[in-house]
């Protein structure tokens, strides 16, 4: 839930830069389905924001106390205080979003609705009619039902994860590791200062305590009143399972939104078999994004081909901090590079088109994009959480994703700012390298 | 570089999955129209790959971290989106109904049967209680335990690594580092509590001196 409040801070602003978009193009506020120059930011993303938010805090403070050899209670007394602040500020800013009319949880429940069993025509655009063939919009009865069939079958599956992460136990060795950790801070108010195989006292174990996260489950079980390996082995798997799915249901969502036809609708208003029934980039219809879900499910479930796949990570051993890293944090930085190419892409695409300029509102002006640029960068820090590899699995895809940006867009300046972005993962890599 | 090629063909398990992989990645590569995503799915795919294999990468990545662990490079290939994405896509295409209807079905079926379903992992088994850990370690911790100290106490090697995840009170002259046989461990004690017949007085010398 505090994430969840966390988050309603940069959802707030999305929601805001979405709404001055749409007031800029004339798009009626009832819209919410795929006709709706995109669909709206949604509800789901403060829960992923508010993670990330969440976890880069928990690493910044959490870190120079272990170096310090503080207490854990210090730690965990001054990240409650911390999480509380910022979800107050998530709460106040959400409210002043409501007032501005930025947000409405009405909205945002119709975008889930619209998700789960179509749109009616006025939903669809607001007016009623399709944006590019002009016929009457709304989700038919048939795609209706097959929406529905599609989502049942993937919260059973879904269901059965859950179920077989709470009834099955995964023997496995890191866990001699990491939940000693966990239990040692509760019981014994001591961070790496001793052996997690013996409990004999050690000189504090520098490498791991760059990478917290047993410290943050700890912190968990002490503000929860579950004991730390409960914590680990029955609730947070399901949370985190849960999660995974979120991450993929939004990257789900943003590729199936069909944002040539939403960023480029007015360049192609005059080309209407853009949007003609089989073509590669028609507008998600509604099936296809339970449907990539079902997929996803499956190739969880099936992908167990190694010992080293993130999917056997994601259901043998949901309560370590790499598995967060490999299903969690690596989908969530591709969700984000994804929305923010969606703005790049929508900002060169006007820059070619002087028309579009002209109608940039539509065309993908600043939607925010600095927002993206901070979640990246909490991203990045809570990927240093998870583990002390996390900064260069960060690092890596972030820098060659805008690698390609810079040369595939013609825009250098891009490498600048995501360099930025990559400051705080990269000063935890140097950390680890000068005190391993 | 044989270090690599084994970690990638060690990832991949019989090779099937990156079959479908493969053939996930030149189908989007061949419809896919959207620069942003081609970017994502696709180029960004190949440059990974590359950099994985490039023998200076490499060496200079395994050099900071573990050989073993640097097959997690391998995480940031969007596998699973990519795979689930063309699959929509493909299933998008068809026509009539009843044609989307049979490819869901035969892919579905290739996800199955190219993967491994992860829940007859021999490493699983029912939980017998909500710690994930044996009944007996909770017995037995339980009875050794004295409120508000630590207790010392030695434990048969199936138990080792569950101990302590229940409780920190109990402390261990060796845990689990003993059982993994890489890390080539050395410990009298252990091998005293192991040994097919027990010399009880020998284990009781051993075990008073590790305390």
């Amino acid at each position: 839930m505090v994430p969840f409040l966390i988050g309603l801070l940069p959802y707030t602003c999305l929601c805001g830069y979405d709404q001055k978009h749409r007031n800029d193009a004339g798009i009626s506020p009832a819209a919410t389905g795929p006709g709706a120059s995109g669909q709206r930011v949604s509800l789901l993303w403060p829960l992923l924001a508010g993670y990330m938010i969440s976890w880069a805090a928990f690493q910044l403070l959490a870190v120079p106390m272990i170096l310090k050899q503080q207490k854990f209670h210090v730690v965990a007394t001054s990240y409650l205080v911390v999480s509380l602040i910022l979800a107050l500020a998530g709460i106040i800013v959400y409210a002043l979003g409501i007032k501005n009319g930025w947000v409405s949880l009405k909205t945002g429940l119709s975008q889930i609705k619209a998700d789960l069993i179509g749109t009616s025509a006025k939903q669809d655009n607001g007016t009623g009619n399709h944006p590019g063939t002009g016929k009457p919009a709304g989700t038919k009865t048939g795609v209706r039902l097959m929406m529905i069939l599609f989502w049942l079958v993937f919260a059973g599956l879904l269901l059965f994860q859950l179920y077989m992460s709470y009834h099955l136990a995964y023997s496995d060795g890191d866990d001699a590791f990491y939940l000693p950790v966990s239990v040692t801070a509760l019981e014994a108010d001591s961070m790496y200062l001793n052996n997690p195989y013996t409990g004999n006292t050690q000189i504090i174990d520098v490498r791991h305590g760059l990478g917290p996260y047993p410290i943050w489950l700890a912190y968990l079980a002490k503000f929860t009143g579950v004991n730390a390996t409960v914590m680990a082995q029955s609730m947070l798997p399901v949370v985190l399972i849960v999660l995974t799915y979120v991450v993929y249901l939004e990257i789900g969502r943003g590729l199936l939104a069909g944002s040539m036809f939403k960023d480029a609708r007015a360049k192609n208003e005059d080309k209407p078999e853009t949007h003609k029934e089989g073509n590669i980039h028609a507008e998600n219809e509604g099936w296809m994004l339970p449907l990539f879900m079902i997929f996803v499910s499956a190739l969880q479930i099936f992908g167990n081909y190694s010992f080293y796949t993130g999917a056997t990570f994601l259901l043998t051993r949901s309560r370590q901090g790499k598995e967060a890293l490999g299903n969690l944090i690596l989908p969530m930085i591709f969700l984000l590079l994804l929305e923010m190419s969606k703005q790049i892409q929508g900002n060169a695409v006007a820059k070619e088109s002087p028309e579009d300029m002209e109608n940039g509102k539509a065309a993908g002006k600043d939607k925010g994009l600095w927002i993206y640029y901070l979640l990246l960068t909490c991203t990045g820090i809570a990927a240093c959480l998870c583990s002390t590899m996390g900064s260069f699995l960060f690092v890596m895809p972030v820098a060659l994703a805008a690698l390609l940006f810079a040369i595939l867009y013609k825009k250098p300046l891009l490498l600048v700012s995501y360099a930025l972005t990559c400051i705080p993962a990269g000063c935890f890599a140097l950390l680890y390298l000068f005190l391993r | 570089m044989s270090v690599v090629l084994e970690l990638f063909t060690a990832y991949w398990g019989n090779l099937l999955p990156l079959l479908v992989y493969g053939a996930a990645f030149i189908f989007l590569f061949v419809t896919e129209k959207e620069r942003n995503k081609r970017i994502l799915l696709l180029y960004l795919t190949l440059v990974i790959l590359t950099l994985f294999f490039f023998p200076l990468f490499a060496k200079v990545i395994i050099g900071v971290m573990e050989d073993e662990i640097y097959y997690r490079i391998l995480w940031m290939l969007p596998v699973t989106v990519t795979v689930a994405y063309a699959g929509v896509r493909l299933v998008q295409m068809l026509k009539p109904l009843w044609w989307k209807g049979v490819a869901i079905l035969v892919l579905m079926a290739v996800m199955a049967l190219s993967g491994d379903y992860v829940y007859d992992n021999p490493y699983f088994g029912v939980a017998q209680n909500r710690f994930h850990v044996p009944d007996e370690v909770i017995v037995i911790c339980d009875a050794i335990s004295v409120p508000g100290r630590e207790v010392r106490a030695v434990f048969p090697s199936n138990l080792l690594s569950y101990v302590r995840q229940y409780t920190a009170a109990v402390c261990m002259p060796y845990g689990r580092e003993t059982v993994v046989e890489r890390w080539n461990f050395d410990d009298p004690l252990f091998d005293a509590m192991e040994a097919e017949t027990i010399d009880a007085a020998q284990l009781g010398t051993l075990a008073y001196k590790a305390q």
